[in-house]
């Protein structure tokens, strides 16, 4: 089922403020008034429809269906009016790929209509191969990517009991199914051997939970891709950036204009204005773009989210990744417990292998894979979530360990890079990796998560200066500690204990992400409003009027404000719909967090939890002090 | 290549840091310079690789391991591993693009902190190919470099114009180092010798075949 937004009717503007109020306005608000994007940019407004489109079996007429909502899309581009994004490729004309063949893994609406043709003229010399990369002499002989019936019986029979309407006819299709499908130990085994291609990618949108984000969003994708017109322009200079070298031999993403290349593009602005705390961080590229070859994009974008938000750890992509990193030493803790040689083996040869595995993690190991091995560990990873890319590298250097234990450092290292592309089979090394760690349990997961975030946090500064004799404070942060600080901040007794803990490590997280970035600041900037303040303000609306009436406030003062507005960033947090801020509340609100008393917030001239090194460890003895 | 006929019985192994904002052709000045080869598109870099080369400079002889880091943004907050070590930093920048002119000063600030004057810095202009469109002008940037005491180098990976020059200095200007910080450990008393930790390794003998591949 695929949803894409249609402009419909066109209101006055006032109406159309009317609308959102009712609508979104919540949402809107949440995102930091952006209300000065609609009013600038839109005359009218749009309204979601949804449209079944795709059946289990895609059909020609499919196709044709899906062919003409490309206008549509279209559409959505032309209101962003910015620049050209209307398709350059041929869409949608005679030609479809053989079976197995150039061009046929991927999703109809990418096909090249101008190399199919000319692959059905002369089908001799083709170079592309299922996905559309170009085939390299070095490509291992495989059989043609094609499903199988017999792989493809079972599923079909598994997915009847999940329909919810069987009443109309005998025809399965897709917007007949429960959005979520029961994850069951038969589920797992199957998907264990590989989700057959064709089923796939609306599989994984339900393996995720991505079909209920859709549906449950308050935002149509296309309202958010009109949004995200007025992305920062650093961010905006990435993507540009980004997108041409993600695929640089892909006919569909291979220029500025090409297909893929347009939808990359508005997918990846939609992320950094859906979640500007993050802003854009490269590992979206590396794993939104080969989404895009099997999922249309409006699904590509949801799925994403719910990579971002729910299957990966708080914190993957954020600024300092810190939860990136700390999944590192979850590794290298595994690694020990699991392989002790291997673990000695790299501290004998002085390895790091952060430098090599953080990259895997942070792409879902896109940037090393090719994407037939991919296809299996993501079918795994949308089912299991974060686990899988822990148990996936063990598995890969079980597999290897041997070879590894005969190398030695700078052979071992890049050895240890290209590991993940010697591996023969990836369902085969899937299964070890599962059976070898069949005691990890996603709680046993989350606990060592917790163990190494809070030691990252408390050595908060060492990234500048771990000489600094400040940056090695009492290692302690217990979670007893951090507990009681938002306790009162997150009195919803709705939520399991579990997704508080979450919750309030996300908290953390992004708090000390806010700090180090302004330590950082101040450090290089010498003190001057330089620009990333500048930056780090631009996405906070009212900011402007704020600044003109405190033109003159102090420099600690205006230290606060930017700390602030990261704490309004926070996902959940209870002041983010409070802005414009007021300097009353910028009071009230800092010591709240530190625990400060008021007057020391107003009254001490260099607030000293503020400059670098020194925060955390004031920061946590204040906490303790209170308590 | 085993067993050395050459004066000096020393090979000095120096660790060289490539850093820089994305896109700016620290992978395309690797390649260029070690296996002399240039790729129009390139893919970003994400994951750390390195590659080795061996160099012969007077009688001395140098084992490079080059490390190609990731430029973007975000990958900053892994820049102590990256830098960790090293003899010697290659600060590039795009001659088209003054933001990462402005990015190079930050990474100077950063490992002027951290290491102190243990390390030599490079700054390199890459894409002098691209001269037309140049945004950052040679002499702010050779200013700016000396009030830094960094050599400052233009390349171009793709027209193979300066790159081995950048790397003949560099490794001059480490040996110098090297040699300094081994008169100062021979005039500390041979018991407090342990205090002195230099971050430069002497090896007896020639380590492990250069590695061919490795990088994407």
């Amino acid at each position: 089922m695929l949803q894409f937004a249609l402009i419909q009717d066109r209101r006055s503007t006032g109406d159309f403020f009317g609308w959102i109020e009712s609508r979104i306005g919540y949402l809107i608000l949440r995102r930091r008034g952006k209300f000065d994007q609609f009013k600038a940019g839109d005359s009218g407004c749009s309204r979601m429809k949804n449209m079944s489109i795709r059946s289990l079996c895609g059909s020609r007429a499919d196709f044709n269906q899906r062919y003409h909502t490309k206008d549509e899309l279209q559409d959505v581009g032309r209101g962003i009016g910015e620049r050209d994004l209307v398709e350059e490729d041929e869409l949608g004309g005679e030609y479809m790929p053989v079976p197995g063949g150039p061009f046929s893994a991927m999703i109809p609406s990418l096909w090249p209509q101008k190399i199919l043709q000319t692959i059905s003229e002369s089908p001799e010399g083709v170079t592309y191969n299922e996905f559309g990369f170009v085939r390299s002499a070095t490509d291992p002989d495989r059989e043609p990517f094609d499903d199988k019936a017999h792989q493809k019986l079972p599923w079909l029979a598994h997915l009847e009991f999940s329909v919810a309407d069987q009443t109309k006819d005998n025809k399965m299709s897709w917007d007949k199914m429960h959005h979520k499908v029961a994850h069951t130990e038969k589920l797992r085994s199957m998907i264990l051997d590989g989700i057959p291609h064709s089923l796939r990618a609306q599989m994984w949108m339900r393996l995720s939970g991505a079909v209920e984000k859709k549906y449950g969003s308050e935002i149509a994708y296309g309202d958010i891709v009109r949004s995200s017109i007025k992305i920062h322009r650093a961010d905006d200079k990435i993507i540009e950036r980004d997108i041409l070298r993600i695929f640089p031999s892909h006919p569909c993403f291979s220029n500025r204009s090409s297909t893929g290349t347009n939808r990359l593009r508005r997918v990846l602005r939609s992320l950094v204005w859906m979640y500007p705390n993050i802003g854009y961080c490269p590992g979206y590229c590396s794993i939104v773009a080969p989404l895009l070859l099997f999922l249309e994009e409006n699904d590509a974008f949801w799925l994403m989210t719910v990579i971002i938000e729910t299957l990966l750890p708080p914190s993957y992509f954020a600024h300092g990744m810190l939860g990136a990193q700390a999944d590192q030493k979850v590794l290298l803790e595994l690694i020990e417990e699991y392989m002790p040689e291997v673990a000695a083996k790299f501290k004998k040869e002085d390895i790091d292998m952060t430098l090599v595995t953080i990259s895997w993690f942070m792409s879902l190991f896109s940037n090393v894979l090719n994407i037939s091995s991919l296809l299996p560990l993501w079918d795994w990873f949308f089912y299991d979530g974060s686990i899988v890319l822990l148990q996936t590298t063990l598995g890969m250097m079980k597999e290897k360990s041997e070879d590894m234990l005969q190398l030695e450092s700078a052979v071992l290292f890049n050895y240890l890079s290209s590991l993940p592309n010697s591996i023969p089979s990836m369902a085969a090394t899937l299964k070890m990796g599962a059976s070898l760690s069949t005691n990890l349990t996603p709680e046993v997961i989350h606990q060592k998560r917790q163990k190494h975030l809070a030691v990252m946090m408390a050595s908060t500064g060492s990234l500048f200066a771990p000489n600094f004799p400040f940056n090695m404070p009492n290692q302690e942060v217990s979670q007893g500690s951090t507990g009681s600080m938002f306790r009162g901040l997150l009195a919803d007794h709705s939520v399991s204990s579990k997704q508080k803990n979450i919750r309030q490590t996300e908290l953390l997280v992004n708090l000390r992400e806010a700090i180090l970035i302004i330590c950082r600041h101040f450090q290089t900037h010498d003190l001057q409003l330089g620009k990333v303040v500048r930056h780090t303000f631009s996405r906070l609306s009212g900011i402007d009027t704020f600044m003109a009436k405190y033109r003159r406030m102090s420099v600690r003062f205006f230290r606060l404000v930017v700390y602030l507005r990261y704490l309004s960033s926070i996902h959940h947090h209870p002041y983010r719909t409070q802005w414009p801020i007021t300097r009353r509340k910028v009071i009230c609100v800092t010591a709240k967090f530190t625990d400060l008393p008021h007057a020391v917030i107003v009254a001490e001239p260099k607030p000293s939890w503020i400059s670098s090194g020194q925060l955390t460890t004031n920061w946590a003895s204040a906490r303790t002090t209170s308590s | 290549m085993a067993a050395s006929a050459v004066a000096s019985p020393r090979v000095h192994d120096f660790k060289v840091v490539l850093l820089g904002e994305g896109c700016v052709g620290k992978t395309s000045l690797v390649l260029r310079y070690v296996e002399n080869k240039f790729n129009e598109k390139h893919e970003s870099t994400l994951q750390a690789s390195f590659l080795t080369k061996k160099l012969t400079i007077g009688n001395r002889r140098v084992n490079l391991s080059i490390w190609d880091t990731a430029g973007q943004e975000r990958f900053h907050a892994l820049g102590p591993i990256y830098y960790r070590d090293s003899n010697g930093a290659i600060l590039t920048y795009d001659i088209t693009d003054d933001d990462s002119f402005q990015k190079v000063k930050n990474w100077v600030k950063e490992l002027k902190k951290m290491l102190g004057t243990d390390i030599m810095l490079t700054i390199i202009g890459n894409k002098t190919d691209l001269e037309k469109q140049r945004n950052v002008s040679v002499e702010t940037a050779e200013q700016y470099a000396e009030s830094v005491g960094a050599t400052h180098f233009q390349t171009s990976a793709k027209l193979n114009r300066g790159v081995e020059e950048v790397f003949l200095d560099l490794s001059r200007r480490m040996i110098e180092q090297a040699d300094k910080q081994d008169a100062e450990k021979r005039a500390l008393s041979p018991s407090s010798r342990s205090t002195a930790a230099g971050n430069v390794v002497l090896l007896e003998e020639t380590p492990a075949a250069p590695i061919k591949s490795g990088c994407c």
